[in-house]
């Protein structure tokens, strides 16, 4: 068990550093790619077990959001974004359940759940991640198709990169 | 007490997911300013508050290099005082001879990337900042006041295709005109130096003193290149700009006690 919190915390702060040193500073110079924003750190919250209680994976969650906002300067947005897919992976967990249920532990995870399972998993919320940040970003849906190009061009490579740290990561 | 109780049991996460919003969207509201807000309504005042508060928070970031950036133009201006005065004497300012002022000020937004860019800074008419004032920083020249309200004032940044100073290559005496015809924000086009003038890859640009918005001799860019297009009688010269448009933070906005004056022969 305490292997298990130690696990975790390590993760958070890998995902955290990678996060806000290495993608922040990845920028496409192609115009139209430049729109791309690559995301990693929402992968914590998708793997945390089925078991974790909702006040907790909420707490993580905004304070997983938060650390980001620090080094991005724009206190508060990463953070909304993560409590809100936070709050709604048990209704993505309920639709997507499979016949023999979840595991109570262990993370939701590609090594545990079969990697077709997670890339569905990880797209819808993936998706609603980066809709709602970029929705929050420009703060009014007057700019619909311009937020609508940024979540659809950040999620195709966001996603490759969950995917990536999947195949690479054996998470138990 | 018991169903408050069961009540927190059952719906504790929401209420917890509710509050948790509700302090995000508080701190998205109060750290960040929507960019295109920003851009329609740079210097109003509701926005010009929201714009410096995000300016405390950031500034909090990079106090020490900014400290290091003052100290080092407070060495730049010692030594130049020495030069002059000697050590101990104060450097008297004489109004008959040197006509401007000063007025320090902060910026508060900046566009760099557009076609047409502006500046937002934290004086207004209550410290005396009005339109058409010209603004400098330590490295050279910013823009010119464009509008201003009682707290904030918004400036034309060089970078706009408004944009046109009229300046001179130093030691030469070439006049022409500096303008942002969409470059990168590095560089300026210097039009109307006729070809047959001695130019050279390095020479300093300056502004000339015959607007009354700056007075001569700030120092503005670099001669990049300069090429003659077929047919043109006249230089087709990129400015490489001195100054440092992306990082730049304080300014000072040139108060001339001469431009009615002048503007007032001029017109007549």
């Amino acid at each position: 068990m305490n292997s298990n919190i130690i696990r975790h915390i390590i993760r958070f702060i890998v995902l955290l550093l990678l996060q806000v040193f290495i993608l922040k500073n990845i920028a496409f110079p192609n115009s139209f790619l430049r729109h791309v924003v690559l995301f990693i750190y929402p992968i914590y919250i998708f793997l945390l077990p089925t078991n974790t209680p909702r006040p907790l994976l909420l707490m993580v969650a905004f304070f997983l959001g938060i650390s980001v906002d620090l080094f991005y300067d724009s206190v508060g947005i990463h953070a909304a974004t993560s409590v809100f897919i936070a709050f709604i992976r048990m209704y993505v967990l309920r639709i997507l359940e499979p016949t023999q249920g979840y595991k109570t532990e262990g993370s939701i995870s590609a090594y545990n759940y079969g990697m077709v399972w997670f890339s569905s998993y990880a797209a819808i919320l993936l998706f609603v991640h980066l809709l709602v940040f970029f929705s929050i970003s420009a703060f009014s849906f007057v700019f619909i198709i311009d937020i609508l190009l940024k979540t659809m061009l950040s999620f195709v490579f966001s996603f490759i990169l969950i995917l990536l740290h999947q195949i690479i990561l054996k998470v138990t | 007490m018991r169903n408050i109780i069961l009540f927190f049991a059952k719906h504790g996460s929401t209420l917890l997911f509710l509050f948790l919003e509700v302090l995000c969207f508080y701190l998205i509201i109060n750290y960040n300013s929507n960019q295109q807000s920003i851009f329609l309504h740079s210097s109003n005042v509701a926005t010009g508050k929201l714009l410096a508060e995000q300016r405390k928070f950031k500034d909090f970031f990079s106090l020490n290099e900014r400290v290091d950036s003052l100290q080092e133009e407070n060495a730049r201006l010692m030594r130049r005082v020495l030069y002059h005065e000697g050590y101990g004497k104060s450097p008297t300012i004489d109004s008959s001879t040197f006509a401007y002022d000063l007025i320090p000020a902060k910026i508060i937004n900046q566009t760099i990337h557009s076609r047409n860019n502006y500046l937002t800074i934290d004086k207004g008419t209550q410290d005396g900042v009005f339109p058409d004032m010209g603004v400098m920083d330590q490295d050279g020249l910013i823009g010119i006041v464009q509008k201003s309200n009682k707290k904030h004032a918004r400036i034309l940044s060089l970078l706009n295709s408004k944009t046109r100073i009229s300046v001179r290559v130093k030691g030469k005496g070439y006049y022409g005109n500096l303008i942002w015809p969409n470059m990168d924000h590095k560089r300026m086009f210097l039009e109307a130096i006729p070809n047959h003038s001695s130019i050279a890859v390095g020479d300093s640009i300056v502004t000339s003193g015959f607007s009354t918005m700056f007075p001569p001799e700030i120092l503005i860019g670099t001669v990049e290149t300069f090429e003659t297009k077929k047919g043109d009688s006249n230089y087709n010269i990129t400015v490489q700009l001195n100054n440092n448009f992306s990082d730049a933070d304080y300014v000072y906005i040139i108060a001339n006690y001469n431009q009615e004056s002048q503007l007032d022969i001029e017109s007549e």
